[in-house]
């Protein structure tokens, strides 16, 4: 009896084991979202007696930091850690200057929280390097004895990634360990992967997403927005955890108390309430949020494990089928060869044409085929994964593939309501006999007498499941019917395995579509274009940070339902 | 004759000029009457005929109105643009009123006339008693100059009355991010004082800055009289821990709410001290007789985690109540759990006072289900349940057809209106022959 029990003991405890060796964003990021917490534990230092120190503060002055009381917090904790302080001298870098070390180590600490405050003042919009500013201020560091650290303030940006190995190595060469106050960056942003001429500061890279590359599929067609850009990941950046990861440090999250409301569907419409909505796995598992965390070793490393990693590969062969068939927008940001992974360039998926004209009996026609590619590839895949043993794959990776299995399904149902919207209904929309026949309290749902171009579509969440669907009357009948019985099962599955996390909520950010004609734009007088003038800027500038597309217009990220 | 026209029409255009101008009169009359319904009455016609005309006629009488007019008369000069009021709130600086002084200040001061403060300080100090001192707390909200903040800072002071000292607290507590030792030693001074309004109130703005005796001694005071927690709780200073004695007694106070804010602020706080003591306090609350202290109490335990489950709710659903079950079957339903459907169904029909409350957690469920008892609902006897019964209908159709689009009132259906025969029965008749259909299923 024991014998038998002993192999499947160490199997357990092996698996238990392998997500806590690796470097992980989990094994850096410490719970909470106050910024009282990151700063009392930065200034108060180990042990008990005041021991000698210096320490650096490097401040991104966004709008967001600004306006989240952060020089109060922040003269609060100089405060209350006074004898801790007793012998520590305290520089500032300030994000966006050209020399950001504006205030060299002093223990004179009311000069910074005073610092401070004036570098707030004026909050930047700009995008900004703050891996450079973290770089050029390690001056103050030079001939100082004892302990030394440093905290990165940075709310926004982040994402404005350059050479992320190097300031690792000036920091270790300097032996500063580096905290990072920051916010919760989305689940495998595609955000600016998706915005590819964003102008951005010079000699960067628009990343922002939780992991080192994007390891969550994302541009499904008939999904108006990736679930990617609005899913938090309990996280922060990659590259603000790699800075901690790579030198001991620990990456702390800020959130507003008002952003851990519940939204149903963050750019699509939720058919089954008004707002009042509380899933009952809307609080996370932070065991299995943690299993799922991103890996915080270099990029290198990352792509060296991915390649690795059986489940990745066949969803990246999966990922670049389903965009080959023009099921995605977007192509795999990598390619796999025999046991490795390395970055590709960006490719788009191939356009079906399914939008541009209303020619309802060809567009019918394309979706059916497509939804048929959509079925092979994820019945592939699903297969694939099936073979996999649970230790030959990272759990990250499964849950990333697994949704890709479901989204592929989800696509289906929406080509096959597509086909039946444009079969079904929109015939019946242009039909003046059958116009006329409605009976109130209904009247015709387009009330535009010009000839339709093309096709639209928004989507109807997935927050309350699929379930409620059953009920709702949507284009496609017995075949849909089907489609809709299969996307419940594997919704269903893939939710009780993951609905305590980060992808669950991704996989309800995503919709069912709902189509309807568009018509040709009603276009005002164009403005005159002007010759240049000599009063027009012509050296360069450091781009303004466009405001985020569907963001609530808090500054600092989302949060997640395991950040309250 | 062109002439003559021109004469009358100006003795016309100056007779309803005057008109006006005696009725605009009437009524700053009536904001300095001693009526409080008419003052009232007055101040919400003033606002819609706030004007120039209006700023004048306040400025001229202020200083010699009643005292319980000049608040509401403060507001609408706060409303009218500076540059007009400059010169006659200049004159208020000389008033020999301390208040009358204080407004004059205060109002230029937020007019980008700073050196005003001065005399805005000194006003402070030497208002003449609590009504007036309130009235000023209220002016100089935003006012964040070291003399007024020192002002402030005496009104905080044992005899004080309760309203002024909690007010000033509050707004030293937004003056001041690191509490000036001045302000801790009249706060303590304060906490000293034979009202126990002000004591608790000093007390709340003391716990996290002593050893705990303040947090102890504010406890022990609000099991005497739980009623002041709603008044003392923005004191307590957010980020410090509340020692266990303080959390009990705040959590006790949910034992007799007495509105629904105070349900959502005190288990807010105790969420962040103390989630295993709100989640069983609210939990009682889930049965109380009041239909929005139970609602506030189950949105608060579905911010807890683990705070509502299925089961507690289960258990609620078959409750003998009609009101608990209505509750239950609307959590569940909001925690995506249809269970609760088929009992408000089954209740509906013995629901009696609770038939509109009824017709609201209906059209919540997206259910074809619902629709049957929502028509028979638009024919009730109450209005207040027809227009429910209406609304959900609306609601739950909008959700299941999203491919068609409704205009409503096309029906002929109104629930304020006696005959309501033709539009349900086109609206019966509609879902008869088109809802019903199950296309897409």
């Amino acid at each position: 009896m024991r014998r038998s029990i002993l192999p499947a003991l160490v199997a357990v405890l092996a698996c238990g084991l392998l997500p806590a060796q690796a470097t992980t964003a989990a094994s850096v990021t410490e719970p909470g979202r106050t910024l009282a917490r990151p700063l009392g534990i930065f200034f108060a230092g180990v042990g008990r007696e005041a021991a000698e120190r210096t320490l650096l503060v490097v401040v991104d002055p966004s709008a967001g930091l600004a306006q989240s009381g952060f020089a109060d917090a922040l003269e609060v904790a100089l405060r209350d850690n006074v004898e801790a302080l007793a012998r520590t001298r305290i520089a500032l870098g300030v994000v966006g200057r050209k020399d950001p070390l504006v205030l060299a180590p002093t223990v004179e600490h009311i000069k910074v929280g005073a610092a401070v405050r004036e570098a707030l003042a004026k909050p930047s919009g700009d995008f900004v390097n703050v891996y450079a500013a973290v770089r050029d201020s390690l001056s103050a560091f030079s001939g100082a004895s004892g302990e030394r650290a440093a905290l990165l303030v940075s709310l926004e940006n982040g994402d404005a990634e350059d050479d992320v190995e190097q300031v690792v190595a000036a920091l270790s060469k300097a032996k500063v360990r580096l905290d990072v106050l920051t916010s919760e960056a989305t689940l495998a942003d595609s955000y600016w992967a998706a915005r590819p001429n964003q102008d951005k500061p010079r000699g960067t890279t628009l990343t922002g997403a939780d992991g080192a590359v994007i390891d969550l599929p994302w541009g499904f067609v008939a999904q108006q927005f990736a679930a990617n850009e609005t899913t938090p990941s309990g996280y922060a950046m990659w590259g603000l955890s790699r800075l901690a990861a790579g030198t001991g440090g620990r990456v702390y999250l800020h959130s507003q108390k008002t952003q851990t409301r519940h939204v149903c569907g963050v750019y699509s419409q939720c058919l089954f309430c008004t707002g009042d909505h509380l899933p009952p796995d809307e609080a996370w598992n932070t065991a299995l949020q943690a299993q799922l965390a991103p890996s915080a070793a270099s990029r290198a490393e990352v792509y060296g494990e991915l390649g690795r990693d059986p489940a990745y590969r066949a969803m990246i062969e999966a990922w670049r089928a389903a965009a080959e068939a023009g099921l995605m927008h977007s192509g795999p940001p990598v390619r796999v060869t025999t046991g490795a992974a390395q970055p590709d360039r960006a490719r788009t998926g191939r356009g079906l044409d399914l939008w541009s004209t209303a020619s309802f009996d060809r567009n019918a026609k394309r979706a059916e085929e497509a939804a048929q590619k959509a079925k092979a590839i994820a019945d592939k895949l699903a297969a694939q994964l099936g073979a996999l043993a649970p230790e030959e794959v990272q759990p990250r990776t499964r849950a990333a593939a697994e949704y890709l299995v479901v989204l592929l399904q989800l696509t289906r149902t929406n080509l096959i309501g597509y086909a039946g919207f444009c079969r079904e209904i929109a015939p019946e929309w242009f039909d003046e006999k059958a116009r006329a026949q409605l009976a109130a309290p209904e009247v015709p749902s387009i009330d535009d007498d010009r000839r339709p171009v093309g096709v639209g579509y928004t989507n109807l969440c997935l927050c309350h499941g699929v379930k409620p669907f059953f009920a709702v009357e949507l284009p496609g009948g017995d075949a849909l019917r089907a489609e809709l019985l299969r996307l419940d099962e594997l919704y269903t599955a893939y939710m009780a395995k993951y609905g305590r996390s980060q992808f669950g909520m991704a996989l309800r950010h995503n919709g069912i579509a709902r189509y309807w004609p568009t018509f040709p734009g009603i276009v005002g007088k164009v403005p005159r274009v002007r010759p240049k003038t000599d009063s027009e800027q012509t050296g360069p500038i450091t781009p303004r940070r466009p405001p985020r597309e569907g963001s609530s217009g808090s500054p600092s990220g989302p949060t997640t339902g395991g950040g309250r | 004759m062109i002439a003559a026209r021109t004469a009358v029409l100006a003795t016309l255009l100056s007779a309803s000029w005057c008109a006006a101008q005696q009725d605009l009169q009437a009524l700053v009359d009536k904001l300095a009457g001693a009526d409080g319904n008419q003052r009232n009455a007055a101040y919400q016609e003033l606002m819609r005929r706030n004007g120039p005309e209006l700023s004048a006629m306040l400025l001229k009488s202020f200083a010699t109105m009643p005292r319980e007019g000049r608040q509401y008369a403060v507001y609408l000069l706060q409303s009218q643009p500076i540059d007009g009021l400059r010169d006659g709130l200049r004159k208020f600086l000389k008033d020999p009123q301390p208040f009358v002084r204080a407004v004059g200040a205060a109002l230029l001061w937020r007019g980008g006339e700073k050196e005003h403060v001065g005399v805005l300080a000194q006003a402070m100090n030497a208002a003449g008693d609590d009504m007036d001192r309130s009235g000023i707390l209220n002016l100089v909200w935003n006012v964040d100059a070291p003399e007024v903040v020192a002002a402030v800072r005496d009104y905080v002071a044992p005899e004080r009355q309760s309203g002024v000292v909690i007010s000033a607290l509050n707004r030293l507590r937004r003056a001041e991010s690191m509490v000036s030792d001045a302000t801790l030693a009249a706060v303590r001074t304060a906490a000293s004082g034979k009202d126990v309004a002000v004591r608790a109130a000093a007390l709340a703005f003391l716990v996290g800055s002593d050893d705990g005796k303040a947090a102890s001694e504010l406890a022990a005071i609000l099991r005497e009289t739980p009623t002041l927690l709603g008044q003392v709780r923005g004191l307590l200073r957010e980020g410090v821990k509340l020692p266990s004695e303080l959390v009990e007694a705040i959590a006790a106070t949910l034992e007799a709410p007495r509105s629904k804010f105070e349900i959502e602020q005190t288990a807010q706080l105790l969420q962040s001290h103390a989630p295993g003591m709100a989640a069983p306090m609210l939990r009682r609350l889930l049965r109380h007789d009041n239909d929005e202290y139970r609602a506030a109490a189950a949105d608060a335990l579905a911010e807890i985690p683990g705070g509502l489950d299925d089961k507690d709710l289960l258990a609620l659903l078959a409750g003998a109540s009609i009101a608990e079950q209505l509750t239950a079957a609307d959590m569940l339903r909001r925690r995506d759990d249809p269970r609760g459907l088929a009992v408000v169904l089954e209740v509906l029909p013995k629901a009696d006072k609770r038939r509109a409350d009824a017709a609201r957690v209906l059209g919540g469920f997206r259910s074809r289900e619902v629709i049957p008892a929502l028509l028979d609902l638009l024919d009730d006897k109450d209005v207040a349940v027809r227009r429910q019964a209406w609304t959900s209908l609306q609601q739950v159709l909008r959700g299941l057809f999203p491919y068609r689009k409704f205009e409503f009132e096309r029906s002929g259906y109104d629930p304020a209106a006696g005959d309501r025969a033709a539009g349900i029965a086109q609206m019966r008749s509609w879902w008869q022959t088109v809802g019903a259909e199950q296309r897409g299923k």
